[in-house]
């Protein structure tokens, strides 16, 4: 009787150890998938970084610190995604694909987003 | 039909002189770079800014191509925002601009150049428009770096001018880049 005692308590702390790994796991999984808002300068005629490594559902802000106009437009598809930004604006984007970027006013101004963070 | 080839050459030979004068006054005054005062500098920003927004008007005015207005609005626009700083800048300094042959050179192409570019319409108006805004941008920003920069006294002029040189280098890409599809 003692022996089977023994065994079922063995087993509950078994138990007990591997769920608590399994909520660990699930833990760090929410972590390295939480969203990370990324920040891009605009200054002196360039995207300050120009390339970014980002996965799909993280922020991109953009902050004009230049004293002219700037405003991003998707490269390929000539779409303006931004207002234009003055000194000083700010422009949010949440990423759900690989973009290459440039300014609709000084198209030598160029930028990229890739999807590589896991 | 309009023959505007004596006028396309006449242009580059006026782009051909801004460029060969900003260049030699920039190698003559490099290593007398401090005879410049801010007074001078700041009557050959005014300058300069003035007569590529003048010039952008007039493409907006006479161009048809949509490439080349976006780029003569980008001009005035930028340009004006220059002007507005360094005016603001040289009023609160209590500088007065003080004009050097530098200017009044620039000044007399810049009015030969307008006047040559209101003769040409279609694409040899637009080719003559983006050929002298490289050569002028370059130039300009040649003589920025070598000459204006090192000569400035005042703090505050010196990094309006570090400030405007971006602005300056990317126009002179953009230019490049129409001058390519143009050709």
């Amino acid at each position: 009787m003692r022996v089977l005692a023994n065994l079922f308590l063995m087993m509950v702390i078994t138990m007990f150890q591997f769920n608590l790994a399994i909520a660990q796991n699930n833990q760090d999984m929410v972590q390295s998938k939480a969203p990370v808002t990324h920040h891009v300068a605009i200054k002196n005629f360039a995207f300050v970084p120009d390339t970014i490594d980002v996965a799909i559902g993280d922020k991109i802000v953009w902050t004009n610190t230049d004293g002219f106009p700037h405003n991003i437009v998707n490269s390929r598809s000539q779409e303006i995604l931004s207002q234009t930004l003055d000194k000083g604006d700010e422009f949010s984007y949440i990423v759900n694909q690989d973009l290459n970027y440039e300014c609709g006013f000084h198209p030598s101004m160029r930028g990229n987003i890739q999807l590589s963070r896991p | 039909m309009y023959n505007n080839k004596p006028y396309i050459k006449l242009f580059i030979v006026t782009s051909l002189c801004i460029a060969t004068f900003l260049a030699s006054a920039s190698n003559d005054q490099e290593s007398e770079s401090t005879e410049l005062s801010d007074a001078n500098i700041a009557a050959i920003v005014v300058g300069a800014n003035k007569i590529d927004i003048s010039a952008g008007h007039i493409a907006l005015k006479h161009s048809d191509n949509e490439q080349v207005k976006k780029f003569a609005k980008l001009m005035v626009v930028d340009h004006q925002s220059v002007l507005d700083a360094a005016v603001e800048l040289v009023t609160r300094l209590g500088v007065v601009p003080e004009n050097t042959e530098l200017v009044d050179t620039l000044s007399e192409q810049s009015q030969q150049h307008e006047a040559t570019l209101k003769t040409l319409s279609g694409e040899a108006f637009d080719k003559a428009y983006i050929d002298h805004e490289v050569a002028y941008h370059q130039a300009v920003i040649d003589v920025i770096e070598k000459q204006l920069i090192p000569a400035a006294n005042n703090a505050e002029l010196k990094a309006l001018l570090e400030s405007v040189l971006p602005a300056f280098k990317a126009h002179l890409d953009h230019s490049l880049m129409i001058q390519q599809k143009l050709s």
